[in-house]
């Protein structure tokens, strides 16, 4: 039989605010354990809970992002199990009303269509805190720094049908929710995390089969292998003519597989219920309206705008954009340097991504400004310094402090553009190798890159290549009249 | 409706709660009648009447997003049945 894959993903986000959704704790990731956690998220008794007014704002940006609707008035719950990292024994999350409802957003799929995934529901709630198995011998170790960060749940309709689509539209949410700036999606800090409910079902019919639940995957490519994984073992079930379980399972990274949580099983009964310590949050359209002002130029618009605008190629378009960070960096640059859009382009994608991909650093990193990179293409593109040479320059002015002009006055990097010097030089080399000359002469014209070689070497290399070759040609030239 | 013994453990294992074989017919019964109760009140007729998640009539406020440092991790931990390195320490669980 052939059978149809049918998931839908629920995203994690974290959100990018400095203080915990209803504690004043700081959300700053990777402090000693356990000291940023307060009364309010160690669940002591007789504390309450204030709702971050910031986490609202940014829900309510990804809503407007993903032409969802946006709850005039949304209700927190309590989502009740017990776990040690859990200090409370609920997590404070939503359940009837979200605050985000009925969006949706476009992917790319493999043919270079388009497919539109629906987005039931987004809705905040507080991140659990750490649990450690392996600190000590006998015990479990716990860290609550994380409990109570805020974190936004988006949940998907099951319009994902290949584990290529799921990985798709997690990078465009993940794209989204960078461009929104509401969150940093680090997926290794757990930023970024995603469950899928994955089942199947006969090819062609509408009735969805029973899923599994997968948990703990933390990058594109774990959920393209979970799913796989997944899909491979549930279809050897159902083709025995056994009937699938409905549970929960953990995908192990290491082992490239999927297992079943069989404690959890017992415990899915959360017993939702509004909390009473939470009065409902009221947006108005005004507010509405206030955030919708505020929203970024996002993935799509960028890439039209730089075409149009600054005539770049699309694929450069398409990869500049990508990453938010690279855009806001190629906007600054061509904020100081506007002679040749494309040349700029260019630089930045294979110059300057070239040296970040080497090193396996994000731009973020970099101590490079706009302002210095500006400076060493408009050398380039005045002829100041080669290629090669602005290689040089690039990897020195990450490395120091120094400006473009101090590094090539330091190291005698400008390139030799002056034809009267260039002559002199090749006059040297058409005198020290008159074999390779008369060589050249006689029609066997690949030794001129010998000779342009050497010609270069005498330069140290910084001989403006296109002056050498043309000055050359002519030079040798005049050894045939003699 | 009627409550079984097997709701009883249900509830008992969700809440984490021990309770003796000899009680268990007393809470069968105890949550029986609340239930009950709670049939009575579904007669109530309620299609006009929009639900209600909280019974003040106001909205809630939100706080700016402010952090403040404060770490009273020694003091919070002096409460701990266990902890030791700054960890809380509990028995062993893994999934």
């Amino acid at each position: 039989m052939k059978w149809e894959t049918v998931i839908g993903l629920e995203l994690h986000v974290q959100l990018a605010c400095e203080s915990k959704i209803f504690s004043s704790s700081s959300t700053k990731y990777g402090m000693p354990q356990n000291t940023q956690a307060s009364l309010v998220d160690l669940g002591y008794p007789g504390v309450l809970p204030v709702l971050n007014h910031q986490a609202v704002v940014m829900a309510i940006k990804f809503g407007l992002a993903v032409d969802a609707e946006i709850a005039e008035k949304s209700i927190f719950a309590r989502k009740n199990y017990f776990y040690p990292d859990l200090p409370k024994g609920y997590q404070i999350s939503q359940y009837e009303l979200p605050i985000v409802f009925n969006g949706s957003i476009e992917i790319p799929i493999h043919n270079k269509s388009m497919k539109t995934i629906r987005i039931t529901r987004a809705h905040l709630e507080e991140d659990a805190g750490k649990s450690i198995h392996d600190k000590f011998h006998n015990a479990s170790a716990i860290d609550l720094n994380r409990a109570g960060t805020p974190l936004l749940e988006i949940v998907s309709e099951p319009d994902l049908s290949s584990s290529e689509e799921a990985s798709s539209y997690m990078q465009k949410i993940h794209q989204l929710v960078r461009y929104l700036k509401i969150s940093d999606g680090n997926m290794q800090e757990g930023s970024f995390r995603c469950d899928a409910n994955i089942s199947l079902r006969p090819l062609g019919s509408n009735d969805l089969g029973t899923r599994a639940e997968i948990k703990n995957i933390n990058s594109f490519k774990f959920v393209e292998k979970a799913i796989e994984f997944e899909v491979e073992r549930q279809k050897a079930i159902l083709e025995e003519g056994e009937s699938v379980i409905q549970e929960t399972r953990l995908y192990d990274s290491e082992k490239n597989e999927t297992r079943s949580m069989r404690s959890k099983e017992e415990a899915n009964d959360y017993r939702y219920f509004p909390d009473p310590d939470l009065l409902p949050i009221l947006v108005g359209k005004d507010l509405i309206n206030e955030i919708k002002k505020e929203l970024p130029e996002l993935f799509d618009q960028k890439v039209h705008r730089y075409i149009k605008q600054y005539s770049i190629r699309k694929v450069d378009a398409i990869e500049i954009a990508k990453n938010v960070d690279i855009a806001e960096f190629f906007e600054a640059l061509i904020h100081h340097f506007n002679e040749n859009y494309q040349q700029a382009a260019n630089w930045l994608l294979s110059e300057l991504m070239g040296y970040l991909n080497k090193e396996n650093i994000s731009i973020k990193d970099l101590t490079i400004t706009a302002d210095a990179s500006a400076d060493l293409l408009q050398k380039i593109h005045e002829n100041v310094v080669s290629a090669s040479m602005a290689k040089i320059i690039l990897k020195q002015l990450i490395e120091t402090n120094d400006s473009v002009d101090e590094i090539i006055e330091a190291q005698g990097l400008k390139q030799i553009s002056d034809s009267t010097q260039i002559e002199s030089i090749i006059m040297e080399v058409l005198e020290s190798f008159p074999d390779q000359r008369d060589q050249y002469l006689s029609g066997k014209e690949q030794v001129l890159g010998f000779l342009i070689g050497q010609v270069m070497k005498k330069s140290s290399g910084k001989a403006n290549p296109k002056m050498v070759n043309e000055i050359l040609l002519e030079k040798i030239e005049e050894y045939r009249r003699i | 409706m009627t409550v079984k013994k097997s709701d009883i453990n249900h509830i008992c294992d969700l809440s984490k709660l021990r309770i003796d074989e000899n009680e268990i017919s007393i809470f069968t019964k105890q949550i029986s009648d609340i239930l009950n109760m709670i049939n009575e009140l579904e007669q109530a007729d309620t299609n006009n009447i929009k639900p209600m998640a909280h019974p003040m009539n106001m909205s809630q406020r939100l706080r700016k997003d402010e952090a403040i440092l404060n770490n009273d991790r020694d003091l919070f931990q002096e409460n701990a049945i266990d902890s030791e390195d700054g960890f809380y320490k509990v028995p062993k669980v893994i999934d």
